[in-house]
């Protein structure tokens, strides 16, 4: 894929790809900052992308990784605390966003990307390169912590 | 409200949400930054770079240009790189296969790819008890002292964006600029755990540490030719003289240097070689050019593109499409943090804001941010100093981004840097100005047909 077709594939997704951060990092800076950063890791990368039809899961997932790498630096440089999945109580206590914002990694990517994002099961196993059947564990998993009652299919 | 509700009030808090529209224009200004690296001065040599790989060859691998096993994997591993592409395919590969296990990770040192200035390594890293390991490398001439030039490992060329996953194919370059690749080098990989983080400094939490001796095979490292060319060519008022171009297995590097009778260094130079059948060479990724030599000696300066080694070409036509000048007077910069105020910058560019902060931990940081035209690049070298010349902060780091205090965006065709020089010994520091003036694009570019037989 050359420059100006990523460039107008990426304006085109911007938005939802911001969203994306927002929820994970639960900041608008800390998303800004790692969507510049998705942004940059896409143009370094964008040679490598034969398929053009797959840029969209191809490039959530570099955000996501890009997520998590900001949370990773985040948890050694301040106090931030991801709720283990017993932790019920505490899960029930907070504002659904902050809610999501403290799920353990493998948990929030589902919720984000299945429920905030309008991607399929299918979809969201292919972005986060994990059998559907896990993508499909977690999900029940973290619609359970959360005591959302949610179909199957969302609709985009 | 219940959590169905609260979850359809967030889809469509969130729907609202607009991302900011200055992402994409920063990453493509960052990656041409990246491209346009200008090699640090010989006072800011020490500050900058020095991360070296060493990696290990045991004198008994195979050495074989030819047969060499497990070439289908790599050559899928260096798709991100033609070089390195066009190497594997002709089996331009050293096979190393060395395996080192301590503290439940294991590394396998596979594959070197080497010519006279430039080593890359391949390797793989395993383990039980960890699920995600991260590696600082570091390399060793025999004699024990730090050698080469070199960044890596490099996830993001390698793999789908993120830390290489354990057992992935991992690659580390090193580069030597004025000298050669030696003969044998030591490699020294240090593990940390990615998932608790990168070791701060000086509080190292490695888990363990591996050494790896290599030695290169001297066929692979004599290698390669130079095409002399004796060539003027003028970009603008200046000139400049094409003085040869050497090509290597895994690189092509063009000789140049500034007139003498120019009124400013050249700091940077964009150039595509084209061979007949259509093939452009370049950085690896858009054609255009990588880095300068040592800014402060107008003497001949080397900048490397991709390497038309195994092209097969006979003739290729040099395109020079643009280049950078640092203005001869304007070399360094004076900054007055107190006052927030600096000495000439090029015309456009700034110095927006300069505050002290205090940290938690108690530690006090000047917040520097700049206006950059984004035509010029990176305006500032990474290296601050005093008014003797020393260098004058604890810890440096920056950021393509301005500072929370400013309250204003750049405009068109300006972006901000905020740097953040942490125990600053002086309120009045210098630093080193990257260009002053960019040429490119809309000139006819200077072309030299080159005879490459």
């Amino acid at each position: 894929m050359d420059m100006n077709e990523f460039a107008r594939r990426f304006t085109a997704a911007k938005d939802k790809l911001y969203r994306i951060a927002l929820l994970y990092l639960g900041n608008a800076d800390a998303a800004e900052e790692v969507l510049d950063e998705a942004a940059y890791r896409g143009v370094k990368a964008c040679g490598r992308l034969k398929e053009p039809e797959y840029f969209d899961t191809w490039m959530t997932r570099i955000l996501i990784n890009a997520a998590s790498d900001e949370l990773r630096r985040r948890k050694r440089h301040q106090s931030f605390e991801e709720f283990p999945e017993s932790a019920a109580e505490e899960f029930d206590s907070l504002p659904l966003k902050d809610a999501i914002s403290r799920l353990p990694k493998e948990l929030k990517e589902i919720v984000v990307l299945r429920y905030f994002s309008g991607y399929t099961l299918k979809e969201t196993a292919e972005i986060l390169d994990i059998p559907q059947g896990t993508a499909a564990t977690r999900q029940r998993r973290a619609l359970s912590l959360l005591r959302l009652e949610l179909g199957e299919e969302v609709q985009r | 409200m219940n959590r169905n509700e609260e979850y359809y009030a967030l889809l469509g808090e969130l729907s609202a949400a607009e991302a900011p529209s200055a992402s994409l224009k920063k990453a493509v200004r960052r990656n041409r930054t990246n491209k346009f690296i200008v090699r640090p001065l010989a006072a800011v040599a020490a500050v900058l770079a020095a991360f070296t790989v060493i990696v290990n060859t045991s004198t008994t691998a195979a050495f074989a240009m030819s047969k060499v096993p497990g070439l289908k994997e790599l050559a899928k591993a260096v798709t991100f790189s033609r070089s390195l592409k066009d190497a594997v395919d002709h089996e331009y590969a050293q096979l190393v296969d060395l395996e080192k296990s301590s503290s439940g990770i294991t590394a396998n040192v596979e594959y070197l790819i080497v010519d006279r200035q430039q080593l890359v390594v391949f390797y793989r890293l395993s383990s039980k008890d960890h699920a995600n390991i991260g590696t600082d490398c570091d390399f060793y001439t025999a004699g024990g002292e730090r050698s080469g030039s070199s960044w890596g490992p490099n996830p993001y060329e390698l793999g789908t964006g993120s830390m290489p996953e354990n057992g992935s194919l991992r690659s580390v370059y090193v580069e030597y600029f004025d000298t050669e690749v030696p003969p044998e080098l030591k490699m020294v990989l240090r593990f940390w755990d990615a998932d608790d983080g990168h070791p701060a400094a000086g509080e190292p939490e490695y888990i363990c540490e591996m050494d790896f001796d290599l030695s290169f095979d001297p066929q692979y490292k004599s290698s390669g030719k130079r095409i002399e060319i004796g060539k003027t060519v003028n970009i603008g008022s200046r000139s400049v003289n094409v003085r040869a171009l050497d090509i290597y297995p895994i690189r092509t590097v063009l000789q140049v240097e500034g007139a003498s009778s120019n009124d400013a260094w050249l700091t940077g130079l964009e150039f595509t070689i084209k061979t007949p059948d259509g093939r452009s060479f370049g950085s690896e990724s858009s054609g255009t050019i990588a880095y300068s030599s040592d800014v402060s000696v107008p003497e001949i300066q080397s900048y490397t593109a991709g390497s038309l080694y195994f092209s097969g070409a006979r003739s290729a036509t040099l395109e020079i499409s643009g280049a950078k000048w640092l203005d001869k007077d304007m070399e360094k910069v004076r900054i007055d943090l107190k006052n927030a105020s600096a000495s000439a910058l090029p015309s456009g560019c700034g110095l927006e804001d300069a505050r002290l902060e205090t940290r938690a931990d108690g530690t006090s940081v000047w917040v520097v941010t700049f206006l950059e035209k984004d035509s010029l690049g990176q305006l500032l070298m990474p290296a601050v100093f005093d008014a003797e010349g020393k260098e004058c902060v604890r810890e440096l780091s920056w950021t393509p981004a301005q500072n929370k205090y400013l309250d204003r965006t750049a405009p068109e065709g300006f972006s901000y840097t905020t740097y953040y020089l942490s125990g600053c010994s002086s309120d009045t520091v210098y630093m080193q100005l990257c260009a002053t003036e960019v040429w490119s694009g809309d000139i006819e570019p200077s072309r030299i047909s080159l005879d490459l037989d």
